[in-house]
């Protein structure tokens, strides 16, 4: 009999795991790398905010992580007429505090938002060529948004902008109090949202515990949503101690490990591991191609540019800097990007010959000692700034400063402060090149990046706020980039954005490196479906369950 | 005598075998990295296939000569301010006590933060390195320069002191020649026990990266694993530097500590 039950026990013990039916109940438990600093959207430009501000409330139109394409979200649909986009509201909608949701709620949301006094970081999406985005209710359940100018894709800015509760905040707006408005220590029942959770409790410097929103309008197979009771977000600013709490069982999943702690995840029993690929991040090296930089002789040559490219070993920054969990560049936008991604772009093949013989048909040469010597006979050298934070990009500053000393270039890793090389990037100029990474975990669209593309943008890393553009390709891509951004037609702005993405790779101001993999790890979550846009793990928590034997 | 002889041995050994690494410490051999101990590589290699072992001794000559010499720095000025303030007394005693006194409430990691910000990108990553340190050594001398200050308040009182005054002999004489040999038993232990602090100090700022710059080779670069205790059990060999280090400052303190004690 004994024996019988050891091998039943055994059996089932080798049967792959079966995605169960989804059970009600129990507390999620995931981690935050910092306390929050608010709870009103606001205000909120921190991650971790940010986080929490998530499953708290709803956005009209979503982004399905997955898909990366738009979803109805608390508009059941849209129509689209030119510059004007018609919203129809979900009828019998109510806020956490059991408040109706109407098209009223949705004016006063983007009034707060575009509030010049309050300085929203929503704004800038809200404004389109300097002037604001009209919106204007036509019924109780029906909105109107005007653009003030062509706006390809407009439907992806309501992505993430939460619907405010009128009832509650439009005294404190009125009274230019809405920035003191919800902050941690508010009151759970004076914090409404139409998202899947509501506050429940705040602990200082420990966590965040939110309950299920009775008033939640998702539904799943006549179910409502969410499953959980509960989500906590436990304050743990320290990956080790993340790693030490998951592990203990203390916490069901984590998002977004690095990449060096993957080997142990994957050895940690009952762990279930997932590496989703390249994440929308890209990592670079920028060269200051700023007018008056003395290194401007070097790097305003194509050639040149194109030769160090040349010489570096990308494979080696994926093995040795991410451990596998990256995936090699050659243009800004990585293969994580679906819509955008721009597939048989030339990924040329490492070569220090190739590289040294594109330096010497450009007019370099080199001393006896070995030294790459310019035209006029001086020795090339320049300074790499890094962040001293980031373990892996100092790595791969170092590897690069190994690969072109193969070319003969005195290369220097320059480590600072994270704040000290903003700085210098953003501000003061001061600075060779600079390894950066941009892209984030944002939308895939091309337009939240025409700072970065556009001469006259802030975040033109290479050359910024230029009056005109100083390269005729630089000219081009701004055409590029104003014409993709007033273009509806998706397969014709792909065109356009590819065309982008084929002279940023040609003329490499920056030159690409690698794109860091979206790591995940969970324990017994059922429905988890990472994705790799924001946030991978909790998109859609209202649809994750725990799985019986860990329900606390 | 013995104590003495084993502390500048084990600082001689360190500072020699630093020259007689097995490998280029900066040679990347990148088809090896992460490698665990072997024959060929004693401590395994590094993230980049590069030796540790090299990589140690030639971080651990750095750190020893950039420690002493940091150190030396510090007592030094230390001396030469607190002998003067303790021997002329008065207003000269007066500043210098005072400016000594804010010397010893500077933050100075935010001042190497400042610094390190400042300096030019090109810097050499020693040169760096070692601005830093003796940015470190000029704000250090106050505690020294006290005690010196205090030991030749009690020296110019002494008889053979007083003698040579009656005998005429110049002031800057007498300092130099009768008062300033006192001391010297007092910096001998002071530096004893600046010279770890300095060590410790690079080895600090290299850990968090604002020290010695890659490829140089450094002690504290060669702890950045131990950052992540988790690897520990896969890749256990990334805690040899760091016990390394242990058994240097543990063996030099002993050390020094039965040197100091006939200074006593």
């Amino acid at each position: 009999m004994l024996l019988v039950s050891v091998c039943s026990l055994l059996l089932l013990a080798a049967q792959p795991a079966v995605q169960s039916a989804p059970q009600r109940g129990g507390i999620l438990r995931v981690a935050l790398r910092a306390e929050p600093k608010t709870l009103n959207p606001v205000t909120a430009v921190d991650a971790p905010s940010r986080d929490v501000l998530r499953r708290l409330h709803a956005d009209l139109i979503s982004i399905d992580r997955r898909s990366q394409q738009t979803v109805p979200s608390l508009a059941s649909s849209w129509t689209v007429s030119g510059n004007r986009y018609t919203l129809q509201l979900r009828p019998g909608l109510r806020f956490s505090d059991g408040a109706p949701f109407g098209a009223a709620d949705v004016v006063f949301s983007f009034a707060v938002y575009q509030d010049e006094k309050l300085g929203a970081p929503q704004r800038d999406l809200l404004t389109i060529d300097g002037k604001p985005i009209v919106v204007r209710q036509t019924g109780p359940l029906t909105v109107e948004f005007t653009l003030p100018a062509p706006y390809a894709a407009a439907e992806r800015l309501f992505d993430s902008v939460a619907m405010l509760p009128r009832h509650q905040l439009e005294t404190a707006w009125k009274s230019g109090k809405l920035r003191d408005a919800w902050p941690l220590t508010a009151s759970p029942s004076s914090v409404a949202g139409l998202g899947p959770f509501r506050l429940k409790q705040y602990r200082p410097g420990e966590a965040v515990v939110l309950e299920r929103n009775p008033y939640y309008w998702k539904r799943s197979g006549g179910e409502t949503l969410p499953y959980l009771d509960g989500l906590e977000f436990k304050v743990l600013p320290d990956e080790d101690l993340q790693l030490a709490r998951f592990v203990a069982g203390d916490l069901d999943l984590l998002s977004r490990p690095s990449a060096k702690a993957a080997e142990f995840l994957r050895a940690q029993p009952g762990v279930e591991f997932s590496d989703l690929g390249s994440s929308l991040e890209y990592n670079f090296l920028c060269l200051n191609l700023t007018p008056g930089n003395p290194k401007l002789k070097w790097f305003g040559q194509v050639a040149f540019r194109q030769a160090l490219s040349r010489a570096v070993d990308r494979e080696a920054m994926v093995k040795l800097a991410y451990r596998g969990h990256a995936t090699a560049l050659w243009g800004h936008v990585s293969p994580g990007n679906k819509l955008w991604f721009r597939t048989g772009m030339p990924q040329p093949a490492r070569s220090i010959a190739a590289a040294r013989e594109q330096l010497r048909a450009a007019g370099f040469t080199w001393s006896n000692e070995g030294s790459l010597l310019d035209a006029a006979g001086s020795p090339v050298a320049f300074s790499i700034l890094v962040s001293a934070s980031s373990a892996e990009r100092q790595q791969m500053a170092t590897l690069l400063q190994d690969d072109w000393k193969a070319l003969g270039i005195a290369v220097t890793v320059a480590p600072a402060e994270f704040r000290s090389v903003l700085d210098r990037v953003l501000k003061t100029r001061q600075f060779d090149t600079c390894l950066l990474g941009l892209g984030g975990m944002g939308d895939a669209d091309p337009n939240p990046e025409m700072g970065v593309w556009r001469s006259s943008g802030a975040m033109h890393l290479w050359n910024p706020g230029q009056q005109q553009p100083s390269l005729p390709w630089e000219a081009e891509l701004d055409r590029l980039m104003s014409a993709q951004m007033v273009t509806v037609n998706h397969a014709a702005r792909k065109r356009l954005y590819d065309q982008v993405q084929q002279i940023v790779a040609r003329e490499q101001p920056m030159i690409f490196l690698v794109s860091p993999n979206v790591l995940v790890a969970q324990r017994r979550v059922g429905n988890f479906r990472p994705a790799v846009l924001d946030h991978p793990a909790l998109w859609n928590v209202e649809e994750l369950y725990l799985r019986p034997d860990t329900k606390r | 005598m013995s104590a003495r002889a084993c502390l500048a041995g084990l600082l001689l050994l360190l500072v020699a075998a630093g020259s007689l690494t097995p490998y280029d410490p900066a040679k990347q051999q990148r088809e090896e990295a992460n490698a665990a101990p072997s024959v060929q590589h004693w401590f395994g290699t590094d993230g980049y296939g590069r030796d540790v072992a090299s990589r140690f001794l030639a971080g651990g000559r750095w750190s020893v000569l950039a420690g002493a010499a940091a150190a030396a720095a510090t007592l030094g000025l230390g001396w030469i301010v607190g002998s003067a303030a303790g021997w002329w007394g008065g207003a000269a005693d007066l500043v210098l006590m005072r400016v000594a006194e804010v010397c010893l409430v500077l933050p100075w990691l935010y001042l190497l933060l400042a610094i390190r910000a400042l300096l030019p990108l090109e810097t050499p990553p020693r040169t760096a390195a070692a601005v830093l340190l003796l940015a470190v050594a000029a704000v250090s001398w106050a505690r020294p320069a006290r005690l010196v200050r205090g030991m030749v308040l009690g020296l110019k009182e002494r008889g053979y002191v007083e003698a040579a005054r009656g005998f005429g002999v110049p002031g800057p004489v007498i300092w130099w020649r009768h008062v300033l040999p006192g001391t010297l038993p007092l910096l001998f232990t002071q530096w004893l026990v600046l010279f770890p602090r300095f060590v410790l100090l690079d080895v600090t700022l290299s850990l968090l990266g604002l020290g010695v710059a890659e490829p140089a080779p450094s002690w504290g670069a060669l702890l950045v694993p131990l950052k992540q205790a988790w690897m520990l059990p896969r890749e256990w060999w990334v805690a040899l530097p760091a016990l390394l280090v242990a058994v240097f400052f543990a063996v030099f303190s002993l050390l020094a500590r039965k040197s100091t004690n006939g200074v006593r």
